[in-house]
């Protein structure tokens, strides 16, 4: 015969064999022996707590020779063929690899004929979940009318996928995890059945990462039991699960506790060279913490931990740590996991993530307090580079870049603010020729740029230029802010510009609102109205672009321009 | 009411035509079930059942007006009467002759039961064969009953049984199922089957028996966490995790249930009566009815500091590639401060 695993030959066979699942058990007990089974069942549970191996049971039971009975008998013909899976009235039906409706529709045709030598067709419907929407459909329609002759049991571990059409016509049982004790019970009786001595410890690791399933304990032990000689050992058992052992995680933590950092160090590196994966490390370390954290809460929580057992000494380590510290951990660690995937130097995020741990003082306040700290200083550096780089670039003397530090516009919090200063004294040194000079090199210039950068451009005019600087004005503020800020386009475009006509020029941004503003202050200031104005041509007259308008103070005229546009309007005095 | 005319079956005293309108599945099965057995005799009465959105209603007369072969009378079940209700566009597949079931039902044969089910929960009063049904048929409506009723209604029924069952318990089970009394029957059934010889259905066999459902479990969990107890939010929250509860649809659960939380009982202080609350939330006034009988109610803060907490863990859910179980398990582990 082949092999059987563990978990096939030792599947339960009747009710008394079960284990857990009391109330399930005595409910469906009664059931079959009052003769007051319903037409549908649905049990539904986590994996590996017995939902199939119930619903096989419930089937013998139902169509024993010996029924009303409360157990199978195993013994007639009918509970025989039933366990060897080759009765014709009883119907397994896997929904996971059946969805779709023709297969639903196949075997619910043959729900009236009546059964063939049972007392009732049972169909078992395994991973009911998995029906597609239309045989969810098929089998309701069934299940709202079913004959009297059958039964059905639905069997899923994730009852919330079922429509609540179905589960409204089914009773409904929930299958409990399983408890340590429990599981642990019915591996002794499996180990001694087979002959084989076994340490204690062994079978509570088994159980712990079995967490609840029964077919999951069983097959680990399978594995544990092909791999262990005579005797079955911790140390087996921790290697076929491939959990580290708790006690290395003792040591861990007690090292990072009394900041030994040579220790940790050591110990990650033992624990790397034994072949475990830093990423598996990270994940195990967390849950570790996890577990120390849960010890620390109030009430027994025991079933939920998963790498540490009950024990005093961890009670000890846990109460060692503040909870606070102990999710700092956890988050540095996730951290380091997040960083992880992206390296394949994993083992050195993983030192990096244990130093960080071990040198983390009890009040994580002081470590962000040194973080922000550095973080300022590098922002100051970085500022600095930038400027000095400037004044290479374009030769401003140093003191002018002072008046205006570029962080300063940077962080206005209503958008862009031009340097009102800066362009005024432009204004006062402003000259026709400067000006002209800039827009007969602007459209070549401007050619030069790429085009993204040219784009920016492309709505500003420049308006005013003085010997070494001048005003550019553009017609959006979002324009303007990003060329203002863009500090290597500035320097870039005054190169070219440079290059045709001779000058660097420092180039100044304002958009157009707060240009027509300044440019109005800045005529009365300087009592510049082409009216009254009696200086001398030839004699450096301040001389800004279309300034001309600006003439008109008349309210009338003012009203006329913003109507019509600047061009459109001719004063004509009498 | 209903209890008068299943008297009325009983005593054999059987209309020719039953209208049944509402959505109480248990009204209507139990309604047939009673017709079926006062109509069997000593043979099983022939019921003929059909699904008036897969077949026209002529099958139906057609069936009716043919006189029964083995019985004295037969018994017809006509499902999903659509036509009775206001009509959606577009989804009738079925061409109906109403014209034809018009005149048909001023004069119905007497040797066929006859039962219209419209499990719909309002019909359209104006139509023209909604009047005439109502006129010449038996109504009866399958509306859910008031809580109260249920309390009274699971009582009668345990009794029934032979067994005995305490307020608690009572409002235990109501609190854990929900008004469908199909499903409480059925969670009635089993537990007078977990008894056996016993009498009395206790609060803890309806906790330990009764199948849960995810709204009960994450209202229970979120209950525990904002109480402060870890201990039992941690326990609920790994028992839905093993029944495959994405832990972000768990968030999002957790996060409407404490908006609901926190605008009910603004609105309370307002002065508004719970009634209204659920109107104006549009939720169920159950569900406003748990929240608002909670012994020790959470400050408005706390709700909205834990609420804050959930949106950190949503985003956190959705950007890493972790164990995800794990984030909010450490959410729920960290006392609420």
């Amino acid at each position: 015969m082949t092999y059987q695993a563990f978990y096939r030959v030792y599947r339960p066979q009747s009710f008394r064999e079960m284990s857990g699942q009391v109330h399930v058990k005595r409910t469906l007990q009664n059931a079959l022996l009052a003769n007051k089974t319903t037409h549908a069942y649905l049990f539904s549970g986590p994996r590996g707590t017995g939902k199939t191996s119930t619903a096989k049971i419930f089937a013998k039971t139902l169509n024993c020779e010996h029924a009303p009975t409360s157990e199978p008998c195993n013994e007639c013909a009918t509970c025989i063929s039933i366990t060897e899976g080759s009765h014709p009235d009883i119907i397994e039906f896997d929904a996971a690899s059946n969805s779709r409706v023709e297969e639903m529709r196949d075997i619910i045709e043959k729900v009236h004929f009546t059964p063939a030598n049972a007392r009732f067709k049972v169909y078992i419907i395994d991973e009911v979940h998995m029906l597609s929407t239309s045989a969810f459909n098929a089998l309701l329609k069934t299940l709202e009318e079913p004959p009297a002759h059958v039964v059905f049991v639905l069997a899923t571990t994730e009852p919330h996928k079922l429509p609540a059409t179905i589960i409204s016509r089914c009773q409904r049982f929930d299958f409990k995890r399983l408890s340590s004790n429990d599981i642990l019970e019915r591996m002794k009786v499996v180990l001694e059945d087979i002959d084989l001595p076994f340490e204690e410890q062994a079978l509570k690791v088994i159980t712990q990462s079995a967490a609840g399933g029964m077919r999951d304990a069983l097959s680990l032990l399978d594995q544990v039991v092909s791999f262990s000689k005579d005797v079955l050992k911790v140390e087996d058992a921790l290697f076929v699960t491939g959990s580290v052992s708790q006690d290395v995680f003792y040591e861990l933590t007690l090292a990072i506790q009394q900041k030994d950092v040579a220790k940790v160090l050591l110990l990650l590196e033992q624990l790397v060279a034994d072949g475990k994966e830093p990423l598996r490390l990270t994940e195990d370390l967390i849950t570790f913490f996890r577990d120390l954290l849960l010890l620390q809460t109030e009430g027994d929580l025991s079933e939920l931990l998963e790498l540490v057992t009950i024990e005093d000494r961890f009670i000890q380590l846990a109460q060692q740590f503040s909870a606070d510290t102990l999710y700092s951990f956890i988050d540095t660690l996730a951290q380091t996991q997040q960083e992880m995937r992206f390296s394949h130097h994993t083992k050195i995020y993983l030192e990096t993530a244990l130093l960080k741990i071990t040198q983390f003082t009890s009040s994580p306040t002081a470590t962000v307090g040194v973080n922000s700290a550095l973080e300022e200083k590098v922002v100051t550096l970085e500022r600095l580079v930038q400027q000095l780089t400037e004044q290479l670039a374009n030769g401003v003397p140093a003191q002018q870049q002072e008046q205006q530090p570029p962080r300063q516009r940077a962080k206005t919090p209503n958008g862009f603010k031009p340097q009102t200063g800066r362009i005024q004294e432009v204004l006062k040194d402003a000259t026709k020729e400067g000006i002209q000079k800039i827009k007969s090199a602007w459209a070549h210039s401007l050619n030069q740029l790429q085009k993204s950068q040219a784009a920016l451009l492309a709505e500003a005019e420049p308006v005013a230029a003085s010997s070494s600087a001048f005003v550019l004005k553009f017609k959006y503020d979002i324009h303007c802010q990003m060329v203002a800020e863009n500090r290597s386009l500035l320097t870039m475009f005054a190169q070219t510009l440079a290059a045709q006509i001779g000058t660097m020029y420092e180039v100044l941004c304002i958009p157009e609102s707060s240009w027509l503003e300044l440019r109005e202050n800045f005529i009365r200031d300087n009592g510049l109205n082409a009216k009254k104005s009696e200086q001398v041509e030839n004699v450096a007259e301040p001389f800004i672009d279309d300034a001309q308008p600006i003439a008109s103070q008349d309210p009338l005229i003012v009203e006329a321009e913003a109507l019509f546009g600047k061009d459109f309007v001719e004063v004509i005095e009498e | 009411m209903i209890t008068k005319i299943w008297q009325d079956i009983k005593k054999g005293n059987i209309a020719p035509v039953y209208l049944i309108v509402g959505e109480e599945t248990y009204f209507i099965d139990e309604t047939v079930n009673r017709l079926k057995e006062a109509l069997s005799g000593q043979e099983e009465v022939e019921l003929i059942p059909f699904d008036l959105a897969e077949r026209p209603v002529d099958f139906v007369i057609d069936e009716a007006d043919t006189i029964p072969f083995f019985t004295d009378k037969k018994l017809i079940i006509a499902k999903n009467a659509s036509f009775l209700k206001a009509t959606e566009k577009g989804k009738e597949k079925i061409e109906h002759d109403l014209k034809r079931l018009e005149t048909w039902l001023s004069y119905p044969t007497d040797t066929a039961v006859t039962v219209f089910i419209a499990p719909y929960e309002k019909l359209d009063e104006r139509k023209k064969v909604t009047k005439l049904m109502k006129e010449s048929s038996v109504l009866i409506s399958a509306e859910t009953p008031k809580e109260q009723d249920l309390y009274v209604w699971i009582k009668l029924e345990v009794e029934a049984s032979g067994k005995i069952i305490g307020d608690s318990a009572t409002a235990k089970l109501l609190e854990m199922v929900g008004a469908n009394m199909l499903q409480l029957k059925m969670e009635l059934e089993k537990m007078v089957l977990y008894l056996g010889q016993e009498h009395e259905i206790t609060e803890e066999l309806v906790e330990e028996l009764v199948a849960k459902t995810l709204e009960h479990d994450a209202f229970k969990m979120l209950n525990a966490y904002l109480g402060n107890r870890q201990a039992e939010a941690l326990t609920i929250y790994h028992d839905l995790l093993r029944q495959k509860e994405e832990p972000i649809m768990l968030v999002g659960l957790l996060a409407s249930n404490i908006r609901t939380m926190s605008q009910a009982f603004y609105l309370l202080t307002k002065g508004y009566h719970p009634q209204q609350i659920a109107k104006q939330l549009k939720v169920h006034p159950y569900r406003v009815k748990m929240i608002l009988e909670q012994r020790n109610r959470p400050a408005a803060e706390r709700l909205l500091q834990a609420l804050n907490a959930l949106a950190t863990v949503d985003l956190q859910l959705k950007s890493t590639s972790s164990n995800r179980a794990r984030i909010l398990e450490l959410f729920l582990m960290k006392p609420l401060l």
